[in-house]
Order: structure tokens, then sequence, then C-alpha cells
């Protein structure tokens, strides 16, 4: 977990500014099980279309691919990725 | 009903309020942001940089 953590820390926040993800924040989950080993963040684009056009980017990305490469060579650091996309509600104080 | 000026006048104001209503309305949807969630689970597996 101190690895991804660190590759976020020191490469994939700035990749991400690169590529126009905005960042609304990081969390580790309080159950000691789950904190040991998950990481929960939350982007924000301007659109869906914005957000797939932000990741295809991201990951052609040199950089990302090399960093990427470079934090897997002992194996894979990633063992699962879940996504859900959303939206405000009109009661959401983000709106 | 007799097409006049004063018939005709009110019925195209609310039609310009109303289109304007629903171009604004939409617009404004598609300005939402759109948020993404994202949980990673990680391995134990040791990198180097």
């Amino acid at each position: 977990m101190g690895n991804l953590n660190a590759r976020f820390r020191d490469h994939t926040i700035r990749i991400f500014r690169k590529h126009g993800m905005e960042i609304v924040g990081f969390w580790v989950p309080t159950d000691p099980e789950l904190a040991d080993d998950t990481l929960i963040y939350v982007l924000e684009h301007d659109s869906r279309a914005a957000a797939d056009a932000s990741w295809q980017a991201f990951g052609q990305d040199p950089e990302w691919r090399e960093v990427a490469a470079a934090s897997n060579a002992n194996g894979q650091i990633l063992a699962n990725v879940e996504r859900q996309y959303m939206q405000a509600t009109d009661y959401s104080p983000l709106r | 009903m007799t097409i006049t000026p004063r018939t005709v006048i009110p019925a195209l104001l609310t039609l310009v309020v109303g289109f304007s209503a629903g171009l604004f309305f939409s617009v404004a949807a598609q300005d939402q942001k759109v948020y993404e969630l994202r949980t990673y689970t990680a391995t134990r597996a040791t990198w180097a940089i």
C-alpha cells in the first residue's frame, strides 16, 4: 500500500493534472482490514467525454508508462480497480 | 380566435420565454461536472522507484 501511495504522491497526481484531471481527494478506509490495501479517490471532470479523453491521454503519456512500468517491475502493485462515474444531486453542496 | 397583435404578441412572448428557459436548463445540465470514484486494491508487491 505504501508503494501505491508513493506512486500517487510522487508521480500520478502530477500526471493527472497534466491531462486536465482535477483531484477532489484521496481516502483510506477506517476499517483496519481494508486500510492496509485500499485506496479511494475522486476526480472531477467537465463531462464524461472529457473524462474519457483525459484517461486516454493519460494512458498514452510516455512519462506515465515509464512510471507504471517501473512501479510494477517487481510485480503488479494493483490487484483490482473499481470505477464509478457520478453527478451531484440537486441538493448536493457540490452544485 | 381573431389573429391580432394583441393575441399574437403574448403568444410569441410565451414561445420565446419557454424556449429560452428550456435552452438554459439544458445547457445548465450539460455544464454539470462529472465525478469519478475510483477504488484501488493494492497487492503486496514492492517496487524500486
